[in-house]
Parts: C-alpha cells; structure tokens; sequence
C-alpha cells in the first residue's frame, strides 16, 4: 500500500457509484459542519471505491474548519494494511461554500495525495473538485473528478 | 528506535510503514532520519528547518511538540510520524464578485492603501470590495468614534452614521472623533467633518434622527453591515431585530467601566442578539456608561476589534466572532471568547418567530421602561421643589443611594447614606413618619431604590429627586451662596 511517484502524472479520477454514494451520507449526517475522510482506491485505475470517514476534532468552528486527529488516522492506516487497501488521499466538506481549495486547505495540503472537496449546500452535496501537490514547495494542480455513474 | 511513517507519508522515505533509527530523543531520531533519507528531510521540514504545519510527532498516543524532542526516550519507544489532515472552507465575503468588479481603483487611491495591497490576504481585491462596501454605524459615541474613523481611513466607500445626540463636554473624554470646538454641536456633523478631512472621496452619509421602530427599516435596508456602538439595551433590541427582518449581519460591542464585549450576530442566518440575551436586565440595574463610567481607551479597543471585524466581513478572510462573544477585561488584561448558539426558539430568528415586523414590537415595555399601570406611580420632586422645601426647613429624610466613590464627585449636604444593596437591610433607619426622598446621580436608581423599599415592606412617604444630583447642580441656596 504505497503511494508511488507515477501518481503525480495522474489528472483525472473516478469515483466509484458505492463510493459516492456514502461520501453524500457521511458529508451530510454532519452538515452544518464540515466533514473529513480517507479515499480507499486502486491507484493503478485511478479509481476510489471506498470512504472512511474521520471526525472532526478542530478547535475552531466546525462549519468553518476541520482537523482530523492523527492518531485516528494511524488506526485507520493499520486497518489498511491489514485489508490490503490503498488510501490515496483525503475528502473534506466546504459547507455552504464552494468546493474551491482554501488557503486554511493549501497550509496543510499533503504532497502526494489527492485532496477531494464537496461543496454541501444547504445539506445537498454540490460540485466536486480534486487538488494534488506534487512536493512541499510545489504548486498545486487541480484533478478532475469524474462520477461512475454518470460514465456510459 | 522504531519509527513508523504514515502510508501518506511514506513514498518520500521508504516502503516499508516502520524503519528503525538510532538515536535516544527524538531530535536525534529526526536528525539521523533525515541523514539516511534526504528525501524526508524535505517532506518534514521547511527551509528554515522547522517541522512543516501538516506533520505531527506521536511518541505512543502522546503528542510530542518541539519543546519535547530533547526528551530521552527508552529504546524500545515507537515513534509515529503522522500528518495533520486539516483545513477550512473559504471565507466569503458579503460583498459580491459583481460588485467588485464593478470598482477601480484610481492612482491615488493605489497610494493611499499601499499597506492593504501589500497583504496578501487584501491585495486589489480586498481593496475593492472594501470600497464597494456599505456600512451602516449606529452611535457616534464613545465606540462609534473608532469605528467610524479606521472605517474611513481604510477606505469603506460609503459609511451611514446615525446619532441623534449633540457633542457635550463629557463627551470628550472617550468621544475622539469630537474635539472642543465641536461641544454643542450635532455629533453627525462633528463626525462628518473628520472623515471628510480623512478622505474625501468618501460618502458619509450623516442621519441626524433617533432609531425608532418606525424608521430604523428604512434606515438600515439596503446596507451590508451594520455596526451596533450604541449605550442602551433599547436600541441594541431594535437594532439587532431590524437586521435579522433585513437580513443583515450585525457587528454588536458594547463597554462597561473596564469590561466591553464584541460578537457578530445574524450572520448567513447565524445566533442574533436575542438569542445570547433574551432579555435585557431590570431597568435600571445596569447602568449606561453616563452613569456607570467607563475608561477613556477601554471603546478605543472594543471600536477598533468591532471596525476590523467588519473590514474581515467585507474583505472574506480569517475567522470572525460569528456566533462568538469575545469579552474583554481591561483592568486585569484578561479575554476570553464564549460560544453563542443560535436559539430554535427565538422570538426574531427561530423556527416559529413571532416577531414579523419591528413596528409591531413594544420595545419601551420590553425593555422596562414603561411605567406600569398597576404599579404605584413614583412621585418626585424637581430640583426646585426639593430646594424650596429645604430652604423651608420641612422635616425631610434625604438618602442618598449612589456608591461611595460617586460621592467623593459631589456630596449632598445633610443627605444619609445607603447603597442601594443595603436598603431593604436598613430600612428601619428611616421614618416612616416624615417625608424621604432618594437621590442618585441621574433620577434612575433612585426609582429603584423606592421600588426595592416598596418590595421590602416599607409604607412611609417616598419621593424621587427627579434627575438626580445632576439636575440640582444649578441650584443656588440662599444660606450658602455658592455651588452645591
């Protein structure tokens, strides 16, 4: 479960119908505030097909911030060892706000992993977009997200 | 020692989720890690070596900051390298993409704000929408002075200021946006005359009137924010119920002899007033800063919290006090932010409000300051009457219930003294038999001593000095020919 450098080239990602379809409950069930998650994929297809979501532990305000804790996250990594899923990357909710990267969002932008953000309107999800940063230093650039469901 | 790098982590060092580095803390850990795999040194740490925001160190399930690297640690200890995932969503600004666009910024003006296009966070951009703003200020006192005056100087396009008061010489010690010159004069033209020294090209637009339920609506509507730097619980409920019917935010600050207090309320459909205080306190209870006092800078602080709040709202950025009190103590230095949750019943913003229009609303009753039909009314003397009754030399009781450092200003002559907390303890100290009269600073605790006494038991004949020992300033004695 490694992340590996060819990711980088990668600037489209689909995400999968069962996929989907939980990131909307889980961003939901906590609307007003704003929810975060891991991605399960297949790297190799560029593809997610699971959510876990984290809790939301910020110190701030939750419809505003969010901060997921570590610790809960290293849990969360050993129990993906242990299935043999890859996590490649993160999801987080923007509620009432567009899903357009923050500079709260660029400040703790991991390299190396796709950061995924909901718009949640008024409790609908809204757009979806993808951002990826290549290393600390690098700029970051946008992935497209496509939906499995709306694919022939 | 063992050190496990998280897996989102990990194709900067390694492949595998634990390697093993020497080293007895977790300095000499990081710096041994580093050695061996240049690559981490570059995730972990930023140019200036320090630990990059989004990584956070774990010895166990203990959270190690810096301050605890140099800590020796057993050899078998387990090292967690883990990112922070965290971020926020974007703040929005109430000002429209159209309508900063719809504003240019002209060479002068380009100079003037050079300090705001530096920040990053304010740039043209913020600078634009804080000309496209428009700002309602409600009071041209104490608070509104800095408010008004960082409110022009950083360039709000157009400022509204309310008041229908004029300048006075107690003014001057905390009022700064009025100086000697201007006692007597509407404090709306005083102001206006300072912003139009400070810029120009502003549009100050000065309402002379008092805020009622009839014309606050039309006052307010159309605006993006209203600052409340107004003295007086009446005006606050007003103001606040107009907003949340407006659907505009309200930036509240209020001060009280060292104390004051600052939170945005109404905001995207956010707590109001109404919902942190229900109710005003008892009429009179708590008084105004005429007659409680406050400290000269204490407004110059809560203003200028309240007027970079609203440049914050206008601007997008940071994190406001929507839906936070922050209270700030001045004599001690201490400050603390409490929540304000939104309340489902509140009578303006809940599910069922009943309050639809605000010209529908008693605030005068709401408040307490009506007298009620089946109380007792409170009979008093003017200043006069009471002079002429003392120079007559009638049996009078005459308390005075103001606070020992009061008095230290101007003492009655002959007057007993009891603070209003000790009346009903004392009340056996007065007679029943002759006439008492209370007498405070203003004609208003005075009201509420007789109340108390009323309350207490007390049946003998009571009368209020009817605007207090201000009033009775004037008056000459004849015995002594002088001030009193």
């Amino acid at each position: 479960m490694t992340l590996r450098k060819q990711f980088y080239s990668r600037n489209k990602i689909t995400l999968g119908k069962e996929a989907y379809k939980k990131l909307k409950e889980a961003t939901i069930n906590v609307y007003p505030d704003e929810a975060c998650g891991i991605l399960i994929g297949d790297e190799g297809r560029s593809y997610i097909m699971e959510i876990w979501p984290m809790g939301n532990k910020t110190e701030g305000n939750p419809h505003r911030f969010f901060r997921a804790d570590p610790l809960e996250l290293y849990y969360l990594e050993l129990r993906a060892e242990k299935e043999g899923k890859q996590i490649l990357g993160f999801y987080h909710s923007h509620p009432d706000t567009p899903a357009e990267i923050s500079l709260e969002d660029e400040k703790y932008m991991l390299p190396g992993v796709i950061h995924m953000i909901l718009s949640v309107n008024h409790g609908m999800v809204g757009k979806i977009e993808g951002y990826q940063k290549e290393g600390p230093e690098d700029k970051r650039t946008e992935i497209e997200v496509e939906l499995e469901e709306k694919t022939p | 020692m063992k050190v496990y790098v998280s897996a989102t982590l990990r194709n900067f060092i390694g492949r595998n989720p634990f390697v093993e580095i020497a080293g007895e803390s977790i300095r000499k850990v990081l710096n041994n890690l580093t050695d061996e795999y240049p690559e981490a040194g570059k995730i972990l740490f930023d140019e200036k070596e320090k630990l990059r925001s989004f990584i956070r160190i774990y010895v166990g399930e203990e959270y190690f900051p810096e301050d605890k690297w140099d800590e020796k640690l057993a050899p078998d200890t387990e090292i967690l390298l883990l990112p922070t995932i965290a971020g926020g969503a974007p703040a929005e600004s109430i000002i429209s993409d159209e309508r900063r666009k719809a504003v240019l910024l002209d060479d002068s003006e380009v100079e003037r704000f050079g300090r705001h296009l530096l920040l990053k966070d304010i740039g043209v951009k913020g600078q634009k929408r804080i000309k496209a703003a428009r700002v309602v200020v409600v009071g041209v006192g104490a608070l509104g002075s800095p408010v008004i005056q960082y409110l022009a100087a950083a360039g709000v396009g157009t400022i509204k200021i309310i008041d229908f008061d004029d300048v006075s010489l107690e003014n001057l010690q905390s009022q700064v946006i009025h100086t000697s010159r201007d006692v007597k004069r509407p404090k709306v033209a005083s102001a206006k005359d300072k912003v139009k020294n400070i810029n120009r090209n502003i549009n100050l637009e000065a309402e002379n009137v008092k805020l009622d339920a009839d014309n606050i609506v039309s006052e307010i509507d159309g605006y993006d924010l209203v600052i409340d730097c107004t003295d007086n619980y009446k005006a606050r409920y007003l103001i606040s119920d107009a907003c949340v019917l407006c659907n505009i935010p309200l930036i509240f600050g209020a001060i009280y002899q060292f104390e004051g207090q600052i939170g945005i309320f109404n905001m995207n459909g956010g707590p109001c007033y109404r919902c942190q205080f229900p109710e005003p306190p008892e009429a009179g209870l708590v008084p105004t800063c005429a007659e409680g006092g406050a400290i000269s800078p204490l407004p110059g602080i809560i203003g200028s919290i309240q007027a970079n709040e609203a440049l914050k709202l206008i601007i997008g950025i940071g994190e406001h006090l929507d839906g936070k009190l922050l209270i700030i103590d001045s004599l001690y230095l201490h400050s603390k932010i409490l929540p304000v949750k939104k309340n489902c019943n509140c009578p303006i913003c809940g599910a069922n409000a009943t309050i639809t229009r605000v010209e529908d609303y008693d605030y005068e009753d709401f408040c307490g300051l009506k007298v009620k039909e089946e109380e007792v009314p409170i009979e008093g003397f003017s200043p006069d009457e009471l002079a002429k009754r003392i120079e007559r030399g009638d049996r009078l009781t005459l308390v005075d219930v103001r606070e020992p450092h009061e008095r230290a200003i101007l003492r009655f002559p002959n007057a007993i003294v009891i603070p209003i907390g000790q009346l009903a303890r004392r009340k056996n100290e007065l007679d029943p038999e002759i006439d008492t009269i209370f007498i405070c600073k203003e004609g208003k605790r005075s009201i509420l001593a007789i109340n108390t006494l009323r309350e207490a038991g007390y049946i003998g004949p009571m009368y209020n000095l009817k605007g207090g020992i201000d009033a009775m300033k004037d008056i000459i004695f004849s015995h002594e020919g002088a001030w009193l």
